[in-house]
This record gives structure tokens, sequence and C-alpha cells, in this order.
């Protein structure tokens, strides 16, 4: 239904087309560039900044206006024009100027929400009037072009309302975000999206789930066992992952609205799943044949067919978004390297030959590429690859600060979330592989590794 | 350092069980030599045999003998599963051990140290459980009495990140079922 929306909405809208071969030639840009970030704090840019924001699309947000409702009350509860703000910032694809609702922008040299001088021409203004209505609040949005005034996009956008906690959702902020960025750069953003992981204290171990800018962190399961390698369903509200409670490892599927645990593979040793994009079917390894196998089962584990035939280990698959290929690890030829092979077992080739030790792929969902782990040296970085094999390329060099795990895409086929040992810990970060900006999203006890991307999600879940 | 014994336990509620071999030990044992077999070309099996074991160390045993069990761990290089010569010896060592005491079940752990990434650390630690269950069967150990786990890298023995704790991660351990 929205999907719809959008498209028709393209239509009217002229500048898209730009922006899309705007977009796509900041990749080809970006992809000729070292743009390898260095070990370091929180959120870097590691390219000059203001070179990377060239590309970056300067948008104003305007101060939001209330209707039936004190904004004070959203005073300190990470509520309003400042989530929309840190959406469109943490997408990396624009500059964000703010203004009073209706103002102009002032004539002269004017400076961004960072403290960067803005040098080019503010395309868009984002306009947003917050309107109470019992338990829920209205978002009624419009995207301006800020030179003609003209509205590009309108669209009302709901969020529910706690009036007892004085709370709303940031769901709504997210959802609109996510839209204003596919009109402004031809790609959908994804504020709305959440990224689950396993976090491990001690012998405990956990599946925690928090939104991409890092806050709404919680718990799924308390299965009280090892757990790991939790994968999204693209229906969004179930995760499979291996699971040692009943003590052999065996694959099961979470539902997080009905929050019911079904066990889907009781094969030998089960690991990595990953289902198709369909959701049809899922992709997994078992060692039932005497070492890792690839197998494809049905989403509920039933009908499962078995993909690789080799005396080695094959494991870690990932599917091509056309859901007719499939990229995995194998060792076949005496250290870990990536292969594809048709869904249906035909047509395997081999994809990385450089390096020793090339793991843990993941195809992205947008584009011919893949992100993978790759051994240099003593260091686990990571690196991407074309899906013909050209432009492989390290997009890490943390070098003794290394031990990256796991790089897994968000739907926008740009950025990646990954697991990294330093200083002792597993922890969660983000990176941008065009501009290379980096950025750690958890900070919790223990050890957080594992992460998954969901798929841009239609509604937020309830699983409190 | 690598021959940690990491459990030991002390069966002295086998006497039925010595009882039942405990004949037949004794009225075969003098066929065998003392020497133990290295490596997984016995042609032994636990079925005939357990004949064949007592006599580990040429000291006969006697039923009533409490028997200790002691297995140790096998460790393994980087990124491999081949058994060293040194874990050839612990394995024959275990071996000897489990062909002594037919009544005990084992499971065997496969781990892995933390690097690499978590899905081929769980294909890798099957591996190696995998071969020191296959020397223990050559050995002449009944297949059925061993089971298989892999942990991947997710229960270390050692927590730390370094060369020392990643050696002594990468191991087969043994647990009495």
């Amino acid at each position: 239904m929205r999907l719809n929306e959008t498209e028709n909405g393209s239509d009217r809208l002229p500048g898209a087309l730009i922006w899309l071969l705007l977009a796509s030639l900041i990749v080809s840009i970006h992809a000729g560039a070292p743009g390898i970030p260095t070990a370091g704090a929180q959120a870097e840019v590691v390219l000059d900044v203001t070179k990377s924001s060239f590309f970056k699309v300067p948008v104003v947000v305007e101060e939001f206006t209330w209707q039936n409702l004190d904004p004070v009350v959203f005073q300190g509860r990470q509520w309003g024009e400042e989530v929309l703000i840190d959406d469109l910032l943490f997408s990396d694809s624009f500059v964000v100027l703010r203004c009073q609702a209706g103002s102009p922008l002032p004539a002269g040299l004017l400076v961004d929400v960072q403290g960067n001088p803005v040098d080019k021409r503010v395309q868009a203004r984002i306009r947003i009037e917050v309107r109470r209505s019992g338990s829920k609040l209205k978002l009624k949005t419009k995207l301006l072009d800020e030179s003609t005034g003209q509205e590009i996009f309108g669209k009302t956008y709901d969020a529910h309302w706690d009036a007892h906690q004085l709370a709303a959702d940031r769901w709504g902020i997210h959802r609109l975000a996510d839209e204003i960025s596919y009109y402004l750069t031809g790609t959908r953003g994804c504020a709305a999206t959440r990224i689950v992981y396993v976090n491990a204290q001690g012998s405990d171990r956990d599946l925690h789930l928090i939104d991409w800018d890092g806050l709404n962190s919680t718990s799924l399961t308390n299965l009280g066992a090892i757990i790991l390698s939790p994968t999204w369903k693209p229906d969004g509200r179930t995760v499979a992952f291996t699971s040692f409670h009943e003590g052999q490892p065996k694959l099961y599927a979470y539902d997080l609205k009905k929050q019911k645990l079904t066990k889907i593979v009781s094969s030998t040793t089960p690991s990595a799943p990953k289902y198709s994009p369909n959701g049809k079917n899922i992709a997994y390894s078992t060692t039932k044949d005497g070492n890792a196998e690839i197998y494809i089962a049905k989403a509920d584990g039933s009908k499962p067919k078995r993909l690789t035939f080799h005396n080695a280990i094959d494991t870690a698959p990932s599917w091509s978004p056309s859901g007719k290929q499939i990229v995995f690890t194998s060792d076949r030829w005496g250290n870990p390297q990536l292969f594809i092979i048709n869904a249906d077992g035909t047509d395997l080739t081999q994809l990385t030959f450089a390096g020793r030790w090339n793991d843990s792929p993941d195809w992205s969902p947008v584009k011919d590429r893949i992100v993978h782990v790759c051994r240099i040296e003593s260091s686990f970085e990571l690196a991407v690859i074309e899906t013909n094999g050209d432009g492989w390329r390290l997009i890490t060099n943390f070098q003794k600060e290394g031990g990256c795990e796991n790089p897994r895409w968000a739907p926008d086929g740009r950025h990646v979330v990954f697991a990294r040992l330093i200083d002792n810990q597993r922890s969660i970060w983000i990176l941008d592989v065009d501009t290379c900006c980096l950025r750690r999203l958890t900070r919790s006890a223990g050890d957080s590794y594992n992460p998954a991307w969901s798929f841009t999600a239609k509604d937020r879940l309830n699983t409190q | 350092m690598k021959k940690l014994p990491i459990l030991i336990l002390i069966l002295v509620l086998t006497v039925l069980l010595g009882g039942q071999t405990g004949c037949s030990k004794k009225t075969k044992s003098d066929g065998i030599t003392t020497g133990s077999p290295i490596g997984g070309d016995s042609s032994m099996t636990d079925d005939t045999s357990s004949t064949t074991s007592q006599t580990d160390g040429g000291q006969e045993m006697t039923t009533t003998s409490p028997i200790a069990i002691e297995f140790g761990d096998v460790f393994y290089d980087f990124d491999e599963h081949i058994l060293r010569d040194d874990a050839r010896e612990v394995l024959s060592h275990n071996a000897r051990v489990l062909v002594s005491a037919p009544g005990v079940k084992i499971l065997i752990e496969g781990h892995c140290d933390e690097r690499g990434t978590r899905e081929y650390n769980m294909a890798l630690g099957d591996k190696r459980a995998r071969a020191a269950k296959e020397f223990l069967v050559n050995y002449g150990v009944n297949a059925s009495r061993i089971e298989l786990i892999s942990y991947g890298e997710e229960n270390p023995f050692a927590s730390g990140h370094n060369d020392v704790a990643w050696a002594q991660n990468r191991r087969a351990h043994f647990v009495i079922q």
C-alpha cells in the first residue's frame, strides 16, 4: 500500500531521477576511493568531511508545530524534530539545517546542525505538524522544494501516544524519515529498522533487539543457553537462530509478536540460517553428512534439500536479492574462500582467491556486491567484492584493533552492521560503506556479537 | 599444560562392572603385550577385547580395584582438524581408558579459538570432534559409545584473546555421559 503511494509519488517528482543518478555517482566515485577508516572513537568520518558532504543533500528541518498538545511534555524524551534530524544524519545522505516553522533561511553563509558551513544550495524543507488525536499523534508531513516552495510530497503518519507515560513511539518519525530519503536520494532510508544481536554476560546469553540508532534496547529471549547466528525473516516478525538449550544445537524460529519459539531444524549441528528474500525458504549448514554442507529447506524446516557436496566445510550461506543464487564459505581448497552457487545446485564458481581467509559473506539486498570478513595477517577486516569478482577492496583497516565478525547489510545496501573485538570486548558497530563513516552502536556490558539488520519494517511490533 | 586432565572420575562402584569383565581379563590378558598401540591402526574392537586393555603399564588389575578414568584434552593447530602427534598420544591414552571401561559412554566436545567467524567455527568444531572419534573407533572403541557436539568458539576454556588462550581453546574435550 505504502509502496504504491511511494511509486506514485515519485512520478510526481522529476528530481528523484536526478538524485538517483547522483546517488549512483556517489557510489562509483567512492568505490574508487581508498576510504579506509582507522580505529577510534564512537563516530568518525574518515574521509574528508567536506569532501564527502559534497555528495550529501542539504535539507532544512523546521521545528515541529503542535496542535492539542504541549511540546513541553517531550522535553528530554527523545521525541520530536531531534529524532528526525538524527535519522537524516544517520543515513549519511543529508546535510541538515534547522529553522523556525515557516521562517525563510537567513541570507549569507549557513551552518548545519553539526556546525559545518553549508556551501551548497539547500534543496528541500521538511515541515511537520503534530496533532494529538486520542491515543494517537498525527504527523502531518510536507516535503517542500526550498527554492519554489512547491510541495514535493505530503503524507500523514501515525505515532502511538501514551497519555500516562507522556511518551510517544518514534516509529512514525522513522518511517517518514525513510520516505523523505527515498524522495530526495532515490534510496529508502533505514531509520525504521532494528538490529538483533547476541549479548553474552558470563555464561548468560540473550538475544537483544535495538533500534538502528542505538536506542530502545530490549531483551528477547531467556533460554539460558548458548545462542548464535540470529537472522531475520523478511516478514520482520520472526528471528531464526541456533540454540543449545536442549543440549545439542538446533535451529529455532522465534515469533516476536506471539513470543513463540518453534524448533525448525533438528539435524546435526545446524547453523548459519538465512531466509530467502521471499521468506519461503531457509538455507543453513548441517554436519549430518559427516561434514558441514549447506541445505535449503522450506521456511518451517520441512523438505530439506542438500545444496553442496564436498568433503570440506561449506557454511555461511547468503542469498542474492533474486533468491536464485547463494554465496557461501568453503575451505575446500585448504582455507576459507567465498563461492557462489545457484539455489538449484548448479553453476558453482569461486568468487574470492586473494588472501588466506575470506569468510562470513552477506549479499547486498540492492546491489551486486558482497561484504565479507577478510584476514589480513593477524587482523580480521571487512571487505567488499562485486559478484562478478571485480572491485575487491578493504573497507576497514583496524589492523591490531581488527577482530571484525559477521558483517550484515542494512536494507539500504549502503550501511553494514558488524561485531568488533576491541579492548577485550565485542560490541556492535555500523559502517557506511560509501563514506566509511563508523559508529559504535552498543556499549552494554559483556560481549555483543552476531548482529543482523532487519528488513524495512512496515510497523513496529510490540515486543515488550 | 597440554595434558590438562579435565575430568578425573573414580568409579568405586564399578566393582560389579569390573566383575563382569574381570574373568575374561584375567584369562586372556596373558596373550596381550603391554605395549600400547599408538595411532589409529589397531584392529582391536572392544566387543571382544575389553580384554586387551587391562594390562596398561604391565600391572594386572584386580577386579576389586577402583578404576581411575581420566581423559586428556586433544589440541589442534589453527583452522585444522588434523591430529598432531601429541594429539594421537592423548587419544591413544583415552582409547585405552575407554577400552578398559566398556560401560563408559562419552561425549566429545569440539572447540575452536575465537578467530574466524562463529558459523565457520561451528563446522570446524564438529570436524575436530569427528577426527577424535574416528581415532577412537579405529583403535577399537565401539562408535555407539561416543557422542559428539560442536561448541564452535562459544564455550572457550581460556578467556584471553592471545596465542596462549587460543592454543588451549582449540581442543576436543571428553565428558563422561
